[in-house]
Order: structure tokens, then sequence, then C-alpha cells
């Protein structure tokens, strides 16, 4: 073995530098908490987040410990010049064998061996842990640890341990994220959405919203407009499933095991009801009198849905019969479908009417019905169109007539002629097919306006219309006995309303007249009809029908009495019924200047935040305004928490800004400054000189 | 009697003059005092450089002072003391730079069911066209905001802001403009009370239009309507407790508006009783005209003659911001002197433009008469304004009438210290008839709020019977005070907000200053033109002769021959022994 191996001095060497590395590492993350404690107490990172706080604090303690051991690299190649230090019996043996082993070709050989067994004799006896002791170095690592640890109760309070051992902040119990998946209906057959930390939600009535929610909590509470619920935790996740039905909102609290709740988190919800399908015939436009069951009617159907039409079908009802003996038939016709989209369908049959067995006088009812995919839903009707086979004489049936569509009330007698007249005019350019298709066309807007005079004499013709037949020139006297309390209030006196049954004779006259296309004859009735309607509402004659004995008027619910009765009536002043939403919104205003006037945002004015802007959620769950506003709230809440004030302003003024344009919308402008007593004056003196008369 | 006594004569003589301190009064050539104003504190600096060039050949004031041989204006204002100026007086106009918020209107008192319009115009300097971003702040919220790019012309903007006020009481509004760098402020405080308009509707007989307005009116909670519908001779209608007639003005005196419905059927007593009622108390009449009926009202109205349009259509009657339909239109061919349009058709049929609301003074009352006889039959609001039209002149007309006791502080947002001024109206003595040797006597007491409590306010009369004016100093610490006054039963109250460091709207009187300058025998200059302003001011200012006093004896070297007069007198002495 030659003496530059010195095995006993490269060991101790070797220690003491390992050793020195250690230390330095350990001053070098000392310092780097020292750094973390700084930061922390200036902000860095925000207050009320643990987990970045341990991170940066490793990380900087890392960085220092790295640093301090690079820093320190080249003092430690000198190690055996501080081992020598440290051992003053050793009387620079040590380093000068350090020297020699690292250059031997600058001694002779027994000078080198003498000086490396003296050292190496030493080496054996020193202790790395004596010369260069660690006590000094631990201390201040575990005082920077320790400071450090008291930064982080500061920014983050009230850390508790749950019982599964994970870290809970009380106060500071906190939702990190929120992630929704919007399951919709079954029916729909639509695929889930997510979305991570929603402000809103749109969604289709029906669906179901499950919450995955990922909080520092021991619980997290869900409360809607219907209820509360808790939701069921794994780790630091908590998952749960809401339905919705209506338009509400979610609102998130987290709790931390001392029960102890945090900044709620708010989510509002717009439920979009699933519209029934709208069904309509488009063919043929109008209902049909014929003359007899003897051709085909090619029929069309539309109808659209929000979301899919789930079937469509033509039903009929044959009505047959007369009097009160009438006999119904349902049928269905089947259709072929077109299918634009799932949303969109057109239907279309042949309904051939001599396969059918219409007599004269019946009706042939038919409709569209349609159904979307929602569970339970009844179907939905087209309006009823109609096909009515012609009793020669007969007067059309009453009760199937009338349309839903106004418009077709606002036909009047007038409108009849006129158009009668066109037809009239065109009868030479047209075809006999297409005459007796007008023709009928109008039949039916004469039967319309026969039915609305039916109904405003209360339907109860019967006997007037047999009168009818036989002529109506002179009240029939039996049935003027039956009416004596009549005959005694005097209210047979009027002719109005023989004027009217004889109108709605010659409308049914003029009725028949067209369903055979005798458009001269068809006139002539409905100008009488017409005569006769304005003799009934000349101002001279009582229209209404006689009320009997049990409908007779009382005289003290009229605006009637004795002259002598006759006083001043007072009432206090009206007082204007308050506008709730109105109130609402102003009270909302004032809950945002309060907040707006903290001086400083911190936990609690979040909380008022968040809960004012459940309360506008709950209020109206609806309203749109109230709805971005709430929005606007959670985002100042959080804002809050978070220590991001001037995020927190913006929110709230934004909220501000919201909340005043609604309101715009139904307050008025106020008037401008007075204007000073004195220009009134001068301007009222101004004008009584220039008037030359004024001023009294 | 030798030269130790000369010495000591000598000596004893300075001594005594000394103390005498004798002033000699001459005549000698001085040089011109000019004093240099700054319009406002942001003109102090230019106000500095033109000090600066001026004190080579001048005595230079930093204020004004009416004793000076000149006066320099620096800036683009013409401030309060410049009537103080020694004339002539120059003005050194600076160049229009930033943002200037020139005026800063909204009503110093408003109801909490309205939205308040705040109106501000904007000079921009700069390039031309900037975008300015104007923010209305309420308190620490920023309410209303808007973007907006400058007239490339002029520079100019009229920014239209609105605050709906959340609940009654004192709130700071402050205007903010900003345009890159540059930016600028106004202050303003209002007072958000819960008053209501009282207004009393009184029908000769059923009118529909009058009916349908009251309804409208009614339904607003900004006012308290009382109503009175004759509805047969002896028989009426009443909500409220109406007066027993509207010929004795003392009983209407509680109404700040009277809606007479049917005028035509007014007896002349009555047309009396209401004149009366608004020369004596600037009350508000509105006439609502449904029948095109002559009768007494003409006479209060004062138009003639009347014509009458009918057209088959409602046709579109132009309000200031709203509109009313109707189809039979009654309107004066001229209207009387000092009238003003309030809603007029823009044509009918001959293609003429007629005036159908239309509002006058009578005294220190104001009278609005509408001709749209049948603007009830226009009441959907899909088509018409009905109701907003009629609830908005109505509130106007509330505004314009006086009530009895007014206080006004027109500078309102002050600093901490600050001295303002407090003007008071007592309405019935200010509209007192005093032409037969009347006289009227009033009684009023004023108190401002204060941290230690209330502090008395003195008014003085201010020329004008009814009218008094007073000092207040304001709270040395920044928050919302009132001034109060009572006279009698009445009570009226106005706020001062005091603001630790308030901004107000200054507008450019560039022009103002400069007719000013002009007619004080000056001449203007830009700012930068210091050189030329010294040069002008020694063309213009005569050299002048003073007749000063001199103090001889204030001359330090007199200490020298005191001394040496003292040190030979010693020196002769020890000289002889005799020291």
């Amino acid at each position: 073995m030659s003496w530059v191996e010195a095995p006993a001095l490269r060991a101790l060497i070797e220690r003491a530098a390992h050793r020195l590395a250690w230390l330095s590492a350990a001053e070098g993350a000392a310092a780097g908490l020292m750094i973390a404690v700084i930061a922390a107490f200036a902000g860095v990172p925000a207050p009320g987040n643990a987990l970045a706080l341990i991170a940066t604090a490793t990380a900087l303690a890392v960085l220092g410990a790295v640093t301090h051991v690079a820093a320190t690299r080249a003092s430690r190649r000198r190690v055996a010049l501080d081992i020598d230090r440290r051992m003053p019996a050793a009387r620079n043996v040590i380093v000068t064998a350090a020297e020699l082993i690292e250059r031997p070709g600058n001694v002779r050989p027994y000078i080198g061996a003498r000086v490396c067994a003296e050292a190496s004799r030493l080496a054996a006896a020193a202790d790395p842990a004596s010369l260069f002791p660690a006590r000094r170095t631990t201390l201040a690592l575990l005082a920077a640890i320790a400071v450090w640890s008291l930064a982080l109760l500061r920014a983050a309070p009230d850390v508790t341990v749950s019982a599964d051992g994970i870290a809970v902040t009380g106060g500071g119990a906190a939702i990190d994220a929120v992630r929704v998946t919007v399951v919709p209906p079954a029916y729909t057959a639509g695929g889930a959405e997510s979305a991570m930390d929603p402000a809103r939600l749109t969604v289709l009535a029906g669906s179901r919203l499950m919450l995955s929610v990922r909080a520092r909590a021991a619980t997290v509470t869900i409360e809607t407009v219907s209820g509360s619920q808790t939701l069921e935790r794994e780790g630091d996740t908590f998952s749960g499933e809401v339905p919705v039905e209506s338009d509400g909102f979610l609102a998130l609290e987290p709790v931390s095991a001392d029960g102890t709740a945090g900044l709620r988190t708010l989510i509002g919800i717009t439920a979009i009801p699933d519209d029934a399908p709208h069904v309509r015939i488009t063919e043929p436009e109008t209902d049909l009198f014929l003359p007899a069951a003897d051709r085909s009617i090619d029929i069309a159907v539309g109808a659209d849905d929000d979301i899919a039409i789930a079937s469509l079908t033509l039903r009929l009802t044959r009505v047959s019969g007369s009097g009160e003996q009438f006999t119904f038939t349902d049928g269905e016709l089947p259709l072929a479908i077109e299918r634009g989209d799932d949303r969109t369908w057109t239907g279309r049959a042949t309904l051939r009417l001599d396969t059918l067995g219409l007599g004269p006088g019946d009706v042939l009812v038919y409709r569209g019905v349609a159904t979307d995919g929602r569970p339970g839903r009844a179907a939905v009707e087209s309006d009823a169109r109609l096909v009515e086979i012609a009793a020669p004489g007969a007067i059309a049936m009453d009760g199937f007539a009338i349309d839903d569509e106004q418009d077709r009330y606002a036909i009047s007698q007038q409108m009849v002629i006129l158009e009668t007249e066109r037809l009239r005019a065109a009868q030479g350019g047209i075809t006999a097919d297409s005459l007796d298709r007008a023709s009928l066309v109008l039949a039916a807007l004469q039967r319309s306006v026969r039915a609305e005079f039916v109904f405003m004499m209360g339907g109860e013709l019967a006997e007037e219309v047999e009168q009818a037949a036989a002529g109506i020139g002179d009240l029939d006297e039996e049935s003027h006995a039956e009416a004596d309390d009549e005959a005694i209030a005097g209210r047979l006196e009027n002719q109005g309303r023989v004027a009217l049954i004889r109108a709605i004779r010659s409308m049914s006259r003029a009725y028949d007249a067209l369903t055979r296309s005798a458009l001269e004859e068809a006139l002539t009735e409905e100008r009488l009809a017409l005569d006769q309607l304005q003799a009934a509402f000349s101002r001279t004659r009582y229209i209404l029908r006689a009320l009997t004995q049990r409908e007779q008027l009382d005289p003290a619910r009229r605006l009637t009495g004795a002259l002598d009765d006759a006083g001043r009536d007072v009432r206090p002043s009206a007082q204007p019924s308050p506008d709730q939403r109105l109130a609402a919104l102003r009270d909302a205003l004032a809950g945002v200047v309060e907040i707006a006037r903290t001086p400083a945002f911190d936990g609690r004015t979040a909380r008022r935040a968040v809960t004012l802007a459940e309360s506008l959620l709950r209020s109206s769950p609806s309203d749109s305004t109230l709805q971005s506003v709430a929005a606007r709230l959670t985002d100042a809440g959080q804002a809050m928490q978070t220590g991001r004030a001037a995020a927190a302003r913006e929110s709230l003024d934004a909220a501000a800004r919201a909340l005043a344009d609604a309101m715009m919308e139904s307050l008025p402008a106020a008037p401008p400054e007075r204007v000073p007593l004195g220009l009134y004056r001068l301007e009222g003196e101004r004008a009584d000189r220039l008037r030359r008369g004024g001023g009294r | 009697m030798t030269a130790r006594v000369v010495a000591r004569l000598l000596a004893l003589v300075i001594a005594g003059a000394a103390v005498i301190d004798p002033a000699i009064p001459f005549t000698r050539p001085v040089r011109p005092l000019v004093s240099v104003i700054a319009a406002e504190p942001s003109d102090s600096a230019a106000a500095a450089r033109v000090r600066r060039a001026l004190r080579a050949d001048f005595d230079v004031l930093d204020a004004a002072f009416a004793g000076a041989d000149a006066s320099v204006l620096v800036g683009r204002r013409l401030p309060r003391d410049v009537e103080l100026a020694g004339r002539p007086v120059f003005a050194a106009l600076p160049p229009p730079h930033g943002i200037r918020i020139e005026s800063f209107e909204l009503p110093r008192t408003a109801q909490v069911d309205a939205v308040v319009p705040v109106n501000a115009a904007l000079l921009v300097a700069g390039p031309p066209g900037r975008t300015v971003v104007v923010s209305l702040m309420a308190g620490p919220l920023e309410v209303d905001r808007l973007e907006l790019q400058a007239s490339p012309e002029t520079g100019r903007l009229a920014v239209r802001l609105a605050w709906i006020p959340p609940d009654t009481g004192a709130t700071r509004l402050r205007i903010v403009a900003r345009s890159g760098e540059d930016a600028a402020a106004a202050d303003a405080v209002i007072d958000v009370r819960d008053a209501r308009t009282a207004v009393l509707f009184h029908d000769a007989r059923p009118s529909w239009l009058s009916t349908f307005v009251r309804r409208s009116i009614e339904r607003d909670p900004r006012f308290i309507v009382t109503s009175r519908t004759i509805t047969s001779p002896g028989i009426s209608t009443d909500a409220g407790r109406p007066p027993a007639g509207i010929t004795d003005p003392g009983a209407l005196a509680s109404f700040d508006v009277i809606v007479i419905g049917a005028p035509e059927s007014l007896a002349e007593r009555e047309i009396d009783g209401l004149e009366s009622w608004m020369r004596r108390t600037g009350g508000s009449a509105l006439l609502l005209l449904d029948r095109p009926v002559e009768g007494a009202w003409q006479r209060l109205v004062g138009a003639a003659p009347w014509e009458m349009v009918t057209v088959d259509a409602g046709i579109v009657v132009h309000g200031p911001a709203d509109s009313l339909r109707a189809t039979e239109l009654y309107s004066p061919v001229r209207l009387v002197p000092a009238a003003r349009t309030v809603a007029r058709v823009d044509a009918t049929d001959d293609g003429r433009a007629r005036p159908i609301l239309w509002t006058a003074p009578v005294g220190a009352g104001r009278l609005m008469v509408s001709g749209a006889l049948d603007a009830w039959r226009y009441r959907d609001p899909a088509t018409s304004n009905f109701d907003v039209f009629w609830r908005t002149r109505i509130a106007e007309l509330g505004a314009a009438a006086s009530p009895n006791l007014v206080v006004r502080v027109p500078d309102s947002v002050v600093p901490p210290d600050a001295r303002t001024e407090v003007e008071v109206v007592v309405r019935d003595a200010a509209l007192a008839d005093l032409t037969g040797g009347d006289t009227v006597r009033t009684t009023i007491a004023a108190t401002i709020d204060s941290p230690a409590g209330e502090v008395p306010v003195h008014l003085w009369p201010a020329g004008e019977p009814g009218r008094f004016r007073g000092v207040v100093r304001a709270p040395n610490e920044p928050g919302d005070y009132r001034v109060r006054v009572t006279n009698g039963d009445a009570q009226a109250r106005a706020l001062i907000a005091v603001e630790s460091s308030p901004a107000h709207a200054s507008p450019d009187e560039a022009d103002l200053v400069a007719a000013w300058t002009r007619a004080h025998g000056g001449r203007i200059f830009e700012a930068e033109e210091v050189d030329r302003l010294a040069g002008s001011l020694l063309d213009t200012l005569q050299p002048t002769s003073r007749r000063v006093p001199w103090h001889p004896m204030r001359s330090a070297w007199w200490i020298v021959p005191f001394t040496l007069a003292l040190g030979l007198e010693w020196w002769l002495r020890r000289r002889r022994g005799l020291a």
C-alpha cells in the first residue's frame, strides 16, 4: 500500500465534506423558509389556501438548500484545512498530508510516508461530528420551521384535522371546484354535458344535475328552492344528484368539522319547459260543405316540436243523425309521414268520402293528433275541420262550425255580401268545379256569421226557426202567452228580436243557395239579412233576449235610485299598489350599496354578498335580471374570500349597474332642478307686462 | 468745549435720533406693482412662471389687489376675486390640456321613486375624437358608465348618465372622466327624500281625459292625489279631502299642482281663485281641455283665437322625450307672450305644426294647457306613452311649484372649515303684494349640524322681501351635514358635504377671460409668451413716482460713526487722564 493512499485520512476528509454539505443544505433550507414566512406575511400566496402556502415554503426551502450547497462547494474542497483548524494537536499535519496526496511528486517518498502516517493516526482518532457540530444549524432550521408554522396558522386559521386525516379548515372551509353534469330526460335521447364552475345553467325541465364538488370541508350541503340535502363524500370530492323541474338555484355550502360553514357557491338554474307539439291541418284550408259524399279529399297535416315528434295520426269522427239523436263513430286514417327532421313532420292522406258511408246531413270531423316523447303527456290535437254533406233545405249544424280562430268571428254579413259579389263577377272566368268550391267556402262563412247571431239570441231558436219555415211576420200567440212575464215587462213591444230572427232566417236561405252555387239567389237573401240586421240594431230596438222571472234585474244593484238620496260620495285617496319586483330590485341595490361601503372586504362581507345573491334567486328564480345580478354577487363574494378586492368591486359595480338598468324600465325620470322662485316671479312679471292686462 | 465734547455730543445725537426714528417723506420713482392671480389651483405652476419672469421689472404680488398697477390673470377661468384685481388686467392663457368637466348637473333633491338624470359637459383636449370613459360613482359604487367619443371639431362631449336612489338620505355622487393618462372629476351631493307631490284634481264635470290622467297619477307613488268630480250641481265624488272649492286661494295652499278637468265649466270666480293661488304661492295648474268650448278659462289662458283640427287616425303629439296620440286637437293660433310649447303635432292636413301642450307663467306660478282633447282614447302602452307622458308633466309642474320655505347652498361640496353661502327664500313674503305700502314680517331661524351639535347660522336680509343670506363655516370633519331652516311651522333643509379634497366642475371661460381683459384695458397672451407679456406690461405701465416715507436712522451703518464717536471721546479722555 503506497503512502499516497492514506485511507484513514481520506475517509475523514470525505465524511467531513459530506457533513459540511448537509449542514449547508440545512442552512439554505432555513433561509428559504424565512423567505417563505416573509412572503406569507406579504400575502403571497393568497391567505386561506394552506396547500399553496405549504407548496411555496417547500419550494423555497429546497431552492435555498440547493443554492447554499452549490455556493459552499469551493469551501468544502478546503475541508482538510478546516479539520486542521479544529484539531490544534494536528499542527498542520493533516492539511500537509492532504496537499502531498494531491501532488505526491513534490516530495520525497519517505517524507510523504512519514507525514501521511502521522496524519492517518490523527484522522483515525478524529470524529467529524465533534469537529463540525450541527447543533446551531439544527436550531436555526427548527426555528425557521417554527416561525413558518406560525405563519401558516395565521394565514389559514382554525386548521383542524378531520376524522380521516384530511386537513380541513374551519372558518376557511371552501369549495375548490364544482363540476356539473347535465343529464337530459331519457326520452330526448340527448347526451350528458358537463360544465366546470358554472355561474348559470340552462337545462331542459326534467333533466338531472349530477354534481361533483371538490372541497376542503367535512360536509357539503346543497340547497335548492325545494329543500336541501347533503352530498356524499369520497375523499375530498362530494357528489350528489338534483332533479330540475323549474327555475331555481343551487347553493353549495361547505361545512368544516367544527360545524363552521364556508362561503356558499351559487349556481342559477333556468329550466326550459318541453313544449307540446304544434299540429295543424294545412290542407284543405277550410271546412267543406258538399252536396254529396262522392269525392276524395287530399289532407295534409303538419306537426313540429321543440325536441322531437313521436307520432302523427289523423282521427276521424263521423256524426250522423238529427235532433237529439246523433251517432258518433270514431276512426283513424293512416298518414304517409314525411320527416324533414325529428322536429318537423308532415303527414298526408287521401280521404275517400264514398267509403265512409256518409249520407245527406252527416258530418265528418277530422283532426291531426301528434305526440312527443315526454312520458305522461297527452296527445295534442289540431283544430278540427269538418266535411258536411248538405241536406236539401236543411240548416247547417251548429256546434261544429265555430272555429277557434278568432278572426272568423270578425266576418260580417257585409263581408259575405262583398265576397259573394266578387265571386259572381269572377264567375265567367273560372271552372264550374272552382265555382262550386268557392261557393262552398262562402257558405261556410255565411254559416259562421249566422252562428254568431244564433248564439247572441241564446242559442234557443228551434221554435223561431220552425216558425221561420212557415213565415215569421207575426209572433205566435201561443208563444206570446207563454212569455207572459215578458209581455208584462213590456219587452215584446220592441221589434228588434223579430228582425234578428228574420235576418237569421235569410242567412239560412243564403247558406242553402251557396251550397248549390246559386249566387244570385244567395245575394238576395244576404242583402235581406243585412237589412234586417240594420233594423234590429237600430237605436230604438232592444236585441237582448228577454229575461225570465228568475233572471230579472235587481234594481238595488243598478245605478238608479231616488233623487233625494243623491249625495256626495267621499272616498279615501287612492294609494298606489307597490310594485313588488321594483321593491325587490331596490332592496337588492341597497344591499349592494351597503356591501360596497364596507372599507375592507373579508369573509363576512363575502358571505353577505352570497346571501344577498341567494335571496334574489329565491325571491324570483325565473327573473333573468336577478339571475344575472346574483351571478355577479357570487363572483364578488368569491373574490372577497380570496382577497381580490379590485375584482370584488368590479363585480359589485356590475351588479349595481344591472339592477339600475332593470329598474329604469319601470321608473320615471325625475324632474330637473327647481328654478329659483325669483326667476319665476321675474318671468311672470314680464309675461304680465307683455300681455298688458295681467297682474291682478 | 473740545473735540471730546463734540464726539460725545455726536454719539448722543445718533442715539437720540435712533430712538426717535424720524420719517422723512419724499417722492421718488418706484417699480410698478403687478398682482398675478392663478385662476385655478391647476394654474399655480404657470402663475409661478409668470411671477418669476415679471420680478425683474416689477414688484409682484401673488393675489388679487385693488391697489396694484396692473393684474395678470393666469388661467382659463375668471376667479371669484377677479373683481379685486387692479386695472389694467392682462391674461396669460395656458393651452387646454387633459379633460375638463365644464358642468355637472343634477337636482339637489330627488324622490326615491324616480331616475335621477345626471348631465355633464366635458372638454377634451388633445388629438381629435379621443375616446373618454365616464363613470358615475355613488359612494364607492360605479352605478353608471359610458364610453364616448369627443367631437373631433370642438373636443366637447355631452354626457347623460342616470342614477337610481336605493334609499332616502344623502348620497355623494362623483363623475369621473378618463382618457388615457388624463382624468378629471367633479363632486355633488343629493338629498333623496320620501316627499310626495300633492296634486288636486278638480273636475267641473265628469271628464274622460281628467279621469284617466288622474288614474295614472294615482298609480305613481310620487304623488298624493286628492280629487273632486262634480257630477251634478251640489253633488260630487271626492277622493281624500278636497277643499270646498277653488275660489279661495288659501284653501289651495297645501297643493303643489292643481289639475282642472273640463275647465270650460269653471265659473269666473273659480278662475279668479285659481289665478290668485298661482300668483300668491307659485303653484302650478294644468288645464285638461276635452271640448272646444269657450269659457272663463280663456281669460286665464289669454291666447286667442283657437282652432280645432280633427284627424282620422290618432296623430302623434310629440313631447320632450315622450308622446301622446289624439284625433281632436284644440290649439291657439298664436301662443301668448312668454309661453313655451311643451308638446306639438308636427303637421296636420294643412302642413302646419301646432302647440298642443304649452305652458306660460302666471305671476310666479305655472299654467299648462292641454288641447289633446281625446288623448284618453289612446292609452295602450304599445302605441302611446299616455301614463309616462302625464306623470312626467305633472312631476315637472310639481317640481316647478315653490314650497313655502326654500333653503339653498350654492356650493354644497366643500373642504373642511370652508366658508360657504346659504340662501333662504320665504315664499309668502317674497310673493307678497307690497305695492300699497304694506309690510310683511317674517321670523326665521337656521342651524347647521356639526359633530358637537347644532350651530346657529346667522341670516341677513338679502335686499328683497323674503330673501335671506348667510355664511356658514363647514365642520372640520368630512361628512354630510344639514342646514335646517324654520319659519313658523315650515321647515326646510339643505345638505353640505364636507370632503377632504372636493372636485368641482370648471367651465372653460377663455372667451369670458378675453372679454374681461379687453374691458379692463389689458391684452391676452399665451402662457408661454411671458416675455411678450412683460414687454406689454412695461409699455402699458407709465413710470410712476410715489411719495414714500424715508427712515434714515434705520440704516445699520449708523453704528460706525456712533462707535467712532464713542471711541474718540474715550481715547481723548484717556489721554487727559480722565479715564
